[in-house]
Order: structure tokens, then sequence, then C-alpha cells
């Protein structure tokens, strides 16, 4: 022991996690209370569960491989730890439950599954070398991660975003590889995610979680342990029978265990961004919303599409909202571009939407050389113009538009639920501010009755309709008014100031 | 799962079937009699009360070596499946028994006398069971990170591990991120190297105190009195 007489003693200091005073001798000065409390709890078996084979029995059953020892056990069955003699190697050999193969039907489907499984070769993902049927149990022999799975990384602290960021993109790459081949994870959990010592990440389990199901997509009755106990990583359509279940099930999944590496907590019921649960950029918290997403259509499609999201909101600045969101609207380089092109700008909708946005202000111009040239009708027609370009133009891109702006504050963006965003005040403002421009250009007021007589025009272009002007133009700051009462200004001026301040 | 040991778990117990008369009992009782010379020495100092340090490792050499002599366990205890608490019964009866033979030396012989439960239970105030207990859990400790650290050097990441070693008890506050990427590590190979040291740590302290068990279904029973003597105030 670490006894350093000649050490002045120090006063007792108190660990802050368990409150127990940490003595002065104390080895490395570690709080020796909670060394020892977490030596205490060896992983529990799962409630319920059988107990799986031994070591001594599976090394009976496999004679030419010696193991090492279990080092793992689930729901489904039992890892251990193996060498192959011959080729001097190190295998994990995955052993099914028993109770497994009583159904009819399982070892076809183990066959099926495990022949396409043998088909992924990827770097992210744990190799299958072989698998088989030995002494009535059903295995599966694969590369041996020597590391630690993400469920005991995270146990040892929580994941910084930088840690998450490192980890992510190769879950995404080993998912989208997968499901390129037409197979699906469907059981994505931190036990899943291994970490092996030179910081690779390796997915394991592709697809064993389908094994455990009878033909009609049902979990067997063993096979139910396994799916609650990775219930709370289960897209939404899991849980309502299967036949919707697609790949991006996994990419909720994902989203989950992205949640729960940044927050520490799950995403459960009605839960807050992770920028607002932990010291987590906002810009993050769009990648994670959205792979939360619970409607299909609105979760990210791809899980590169999570991966490119996800490096982007990395690559970005923390505070790509506040300070620099002012030039961002100034200058719009090449990069600024490229990075709306890859969020989805090239949409129609978007595209249409900005190009009848710039032909509307170009119609304006013709507005202006009419009005200029005393041709009150050819103006007032291109005025018409210039307004239904700019209130369609808009309308097509509002779903790009609104996120652009958020983005542009720094709040946090919700693509994902576009109802959160398609707010009506925009519309009502610019419709408002429309009408008052409008008025204010005495001619325009014409729009107000399309059918307008030579006459009308006349008295108009005579400039005799003060009296009409004011009170359109009122009109449309009345609406204008409105629409800037809709959206609630006083938080939203505050949290402007206090963004500033900051 | 066998949890690799750095010694024999079943030390204690080999000590106590051969009732401590074989030499290999003889050699297990004198390496776990070595292991445990702090807790013991601390125990005595406190008994004491003059503050007399030197006087107070001369006793617990007399201790020692009085149990390694006697080649005997002496009494069965219901308590004797675990080292420690042979080892402080043992000692607060030596106590007693030097304390008797002093104040008989005085007072001549043919005094009458406390049974030896008794004694025990008057000459030693419950509260420095706790000093033993705490010096104990503190070697364990020292003794399984020593085990760590010198297995570590040895495997030339000796450097790794004292950057670290302070996010052990999962407690440390700084970034391990920056720890590790002073030692060229990326974020998730530190993740991954803290979780293993933790790991290694939490089978070393098992290891470590399984091997002074008897039984080893008593392992989780004897580290939560541990901690609970340790979160108890000095």
């Amino acid at each position: 022991m670490d006894n350093k007489p000649d050490q002045t003693p120090e006063p007792e200091t108190v660990c802050p996690a368990c409150g127990a005073a940490i003595p002065p001798e104390a080895p490395a000065g570690l709080c020796p209370s909670c060394l020892l409390e977490q030596s205490r709890t060896e992983a529990a078996p799962p409630p319920g569960a059988q107990p799986p084979p031994t070591v001594e029995h599976i090394a009976g059953a496999f004679p030419e491989l010696e193991v090492v020892e279990m080092i793992g056990r689930g729901g489904m069955g039992a890892v251990y730890l193996v060498r192959q003699p011959d080729l001097d190697r190190e295998l994990a050999l995955k052993v099914l439950l028993p109770d497994l193969g009583a159904n009819p039907s399982f070892a076809e489907r183990f066959r099926r599954e495990a022949r396409a499984l043998a088909k992924l070769n990827h770097p992210n993902i744990v190799t299958l070398h072989d698998f088989g049927e030995r002494d009535g149990l059903f295995y599966l022999t694969m590369e041996y991660v020597d590391g630690v799975n993400l469920r005991g990384a995270m146990a040892a602290g929580r994941f910084t975003p930088e840690q998450a960021l490192a980890v992510i993109p190769s879950i995404c790459e080993a998912l989208q590889a997968a499901h390129d081949r037409g197979i699906l994870h469907r059981d994505i959990k931190p036990e899943n995610i291994l970490l092996d010592s030179g910081g690779e990440v390796k997915v394991a389990d592709f697809g064993i979680a389908r094994i455990a199901e009878d033909e009609t997509g049902n979990p067997t009755l063993t096979g139910t342990e396994a799916v609650l106990g990775s219930s709370q990583y289960m897209a939404p359509e899991q849980f309502e029978r299967s036949h919707l279940v697609d790949h991006r099930a996994d990419i909720y999944s994902l989203g989950v265990v992205f949640y729960e590496m940044l927050t520490g907590e799950l995403p459960i019921g009605r839960f807050l961004p992770p920028s607002e649960k932990a010291d987590v950029k906002p810009n993050l918290d769009e990648v994670v919303m959205r792979a939360l997403e619970k409607e299909l259509d609105r979760r990210y499609q791809s899980a590169q599409e999570v991966k490119t999201g996800a490096e982007d909101a990395a690559a970005r600045p923390a505070g790509s909202g506040r300070a620099s969101s002012f030039a961002a609207w100034g200058d719009v380089t090449k990069q600024d571009w490229e990075e709306l092109r890859k969020r989805g700008f090239t949409k129609p909708g978007a595209t249409w939407g900005v190009g009848l946005i710039v032909g509307g202000f170009l119609s304006h111009i013709f507005t202006m050389l009419h009005n200029a040239a005393h041709e009150y009708e050819q103006a007032t027609l291109w005025e018409i113009v210039t307004i239904i370009l700019i209130l369609i133009g808009t309308v097509m891109c509002r779903r790009e538009m609104i996120p652009m702006v958020r983005r542009a504050l720094g709040r946090p963006v919700h693509r994902t639920t576009p109802a959160k965003q398609d707010a009506w005040w925009p519309y009502v403002v610019l419709a408002g501010v429309t009408l008052a421009v409008g008025g204010a250009n005495a001619r325009t007021a014409t729009l107000l009755e399309p059918g307008a007589s030579e006459e009308m025009r006349r008295i108009f272009a005579s400039g005799f309709t003060h009296d009409m002007r004011v009170w359109v133009v009122s009109v449309g700051i009345g609406i204008a008014g409105i629409g800037i009462a809709m959206s609630k200004p006083i938080p939203r001026l505050k949290s402007l100031w206090h963004r500033l301040q900051t | 799962m066998p949890t690799p040991a750095p010694f024999s778990p079943t030390r204690w117990t080999l000590v106590l079937q051969a009732g401590g008369d074989t030499p290999e009992a003889r050699a297990a009782l004198g390496e776990l009699c070595e292991i445990y010379y702090a807790p013991v020495l601390e125990f005595i100092r406190r008994w004491r009360h003059d503050g007399d340090a030197d006087a107070a490792s001369d006793q617990a050499h007399a201790f020692f070596e009085s149990v390694l002599a006697r080649g005997q366990l002496g009494d069965p205890d219901p308590e004797r499946g675990r080292f420690r608490s042979y080892l402080l019964g043992a000692v607060k009866h030596f106590l007693y028994e030097q304390g008797r033979a002093a104040s008989a030396a005085k007072r001549g012989a043919g005094a009458e006398h406390q049974t030896l439960d008794e004694g025990l239970e008057v000459g030693v105030p419950p509260a420095d069971d706790a000093v033993f207990d705490r010096a104990w859990a503190l070697t364990v400790i020292g003794r399984a990170l020593d085990e760590l650290g010198s297995e570590m050097a040895a495997a030339g990441k000796g450097e790794q591990f004292e950057a670290f070693k302070p996010w052990l008890d999962g407690n440390a506050a700084g970034s391990q991120s920056d720890a590790g990427a002073a030692l060229g590590l990326s974020a998730t190979a530190t993740k991954v190297a803290v979780h293993r040291l933790r790991e290694r740590l939490r089978k070393k302290v098992r290891a470590e105190i399984a091997a002074t068990l008897e039984n080893p279904a008593d392992l989780d029973a004897e580290l939560r009195h541990l901690v609970s003597t340790l979160s108890r105030p000095a």
C-alpha cells in the first residue's frame, strides 16, 4: 500500500459522488468507497433468462476450440471468447439459447439469415466466420473485438459530443453497408456497438433479432425476452406488427443511441432536444431529432444521411448561429451553397421557390421602369406579377426557408417537424407588408378591384386617391401587425436581446 | 465467469483446510499476513493511545510472529470464513493476552481474570474495528492499484495508467479526451482504455478480496461491509 509517512497530513476531502470522506492516505487520492462500490456489482444476468451453457459444456461441444471464458450474455444466448489454436486467433462464439432451436422452422431460418450475414464484409461490422449446429446448440463464430461495448463505455462516463461524433459516423457506415445489401440490424442498442482498443467501431449481431422471430415476424417465446430487453431502442413501427419495418427502424434506434450518448438519458415520451439537456451544440439537435422522428417519411431516409448530417453539424462552429449569423446571410459562399445542396435545398420546392422570388424582383424592375415612363397600366400589371411571384415563391420554399432562417439565428432547427416551423405568422406579415407596399404605390391599388374600370385607373394615376392610399396602407400595416402579434414578439425579442448580449 | 486472479483465490481456504499446519498453508498464511500488515499496525496504534509508533510496530511484529509460529488457527470462529475477521480477532486476543501478562507481572500471579470473550468486549471499543476495516479496505485498493500499475508498466502502458488513474473511481472532473489526446489516443480509444482500466481494477479488487474468503459467495457481502466502513465518518 502507498504509505507515505513523510507526507504532511492533508485534511480529508469528501468524495463528490458518494459523500464519503476520502482519507489522505487513500491510494492515488481516489475515493476508496466508490472504488469498492463499483467493484461490487457483477453484471447481473437478465431476469428470467435461462442459464447459458457453461464453459465446460461449450468446451465439450467444440473440441477444436479452446474456450477461454464467457464474455457476455443476453436474452438470446451467450458469447464466449475462444481460441483457434491452429490459426492462433481469437474468436467470439455466440451460442443461441437451446429454447430458440425448439421451434421447428428455426433451423431453416437460422441458416438463411446466417448466410446473408456472412456476406456482410465491412470494417465497421463484426465479421461472421462460421455458423452451424453442434450438440443441439446453434452457434455463430465471429471476429473477436477486444474492447468494450458502448454500454460499458457509457457507464464509464457520459460521452462528450466530440466522443459521440467519433462513433456515430462509423455506425452509420456499417448500417448503410448492410442496408445496401437489404440486411436490417433490427436490434441496434449500445450492447451491440463495440469499440476496440484502437477506437474502431464495430457493430455486432446484425439480423440476429430476426432469427429469433417466427415466420410471421412475431417474436418467439424466447425471442420475446430479447425483444423486451431492447424495446427502448425500438422504432415505434417495430411495436406495431412489423410488416412496415424497414431500414429506417435501424435509423430510429441509432437516434436513440445518439441521444443517450449525448444526454445520458433515453428519449422517452416528450423529450427535450439534446442541447437543452446537456452541453451539446444546438446544431446537433436537428440530426438527433430527425433520426428520432416517429413518422417514417420525416425521418432520415438513409444511414448515410445521418452521417452527413452529424458530420456537418460537427463541422459547423458552435456559435454559427450568433456572431456569424449575419455573415452567413451577407456573403453566401460556394461552400454555403454546397452545404445548402447537401441539406436538400436542391428539392424542386426550393429551387422553384427561389426562382420565383428572383423573378418577382426582376418583374418589379419593370414596374419601376413603367412607372417612370408614366405607363401606369403596364406598371400595375408588373406589380401584380411581382406580388404573385414572390408570394408563390415564398410558399414553395417555406420548408427550406424557415430552417435556414432558424439556423442563421442559431436556433434549433426542427426540420423533421414542419408543424413547428410552419407558423402562419410569416405569411400574414408578408401579406400585410405586400398590401401596405402595394397601397403606398397607388397604382397597384387597382389590385383591390381586378375589374377596375379605365376611369378608376385614371383616377389612381392622377394621384387623386390619397384617402384610398392611406386606407390600403393602414389595412396592410394592420394585417402585418396581426402577423407580428401571432409571432409572440415579446419572448422572441427577449431571447434575441439575450442572444446578442451573450 | 472465471475471474482471472493475480493469485489463487483459495489462499485463505488453503490455510483453513489444512488448519494452518502444512508448509503450503504456512506459506499462504505468511503471504496474507504480509499483505495485511498495515491494518494490524493501524489497529495497534489506535489501541495503544500513546502514539508510540515504534512500540506499535514492535507489537505488530510480535503479533505476526506469534500467529505464524503458532501454526494453529486457534478457536473456531463463526466469522473466520473471512481472513479479515480472523486477523482482527487474533490481534485483539493477542493484545489482550499481552495486557494480561503485563498486569499479571505487575500484580503477581493468581489474580482473578475475566474470560477471553468478556475481555475482548471490555478491552476494545467497537470503533476500533472500523479503524482496522478501513485500513484493510485501503490496503486492498492499494494492492489492486499497484498490481494494475505494474501490469500496465510491464505492457509498456505505464504512462497511460498514470494519465487515466484519476478517472478510475469514476468521479474525476476534467477532460478524459485531453488526457487521451496527450497520449495520441482518439476520443473513442480513450473511452475504451479508461473503461478497460476500470474493469481490470474491478477484477483485481474482487480477486484480492476473494483471496481472503473461504466462500466466494461472501464476496459481495464483504465488499458491502467494507464500503459501509468507509462511508462512516472516521
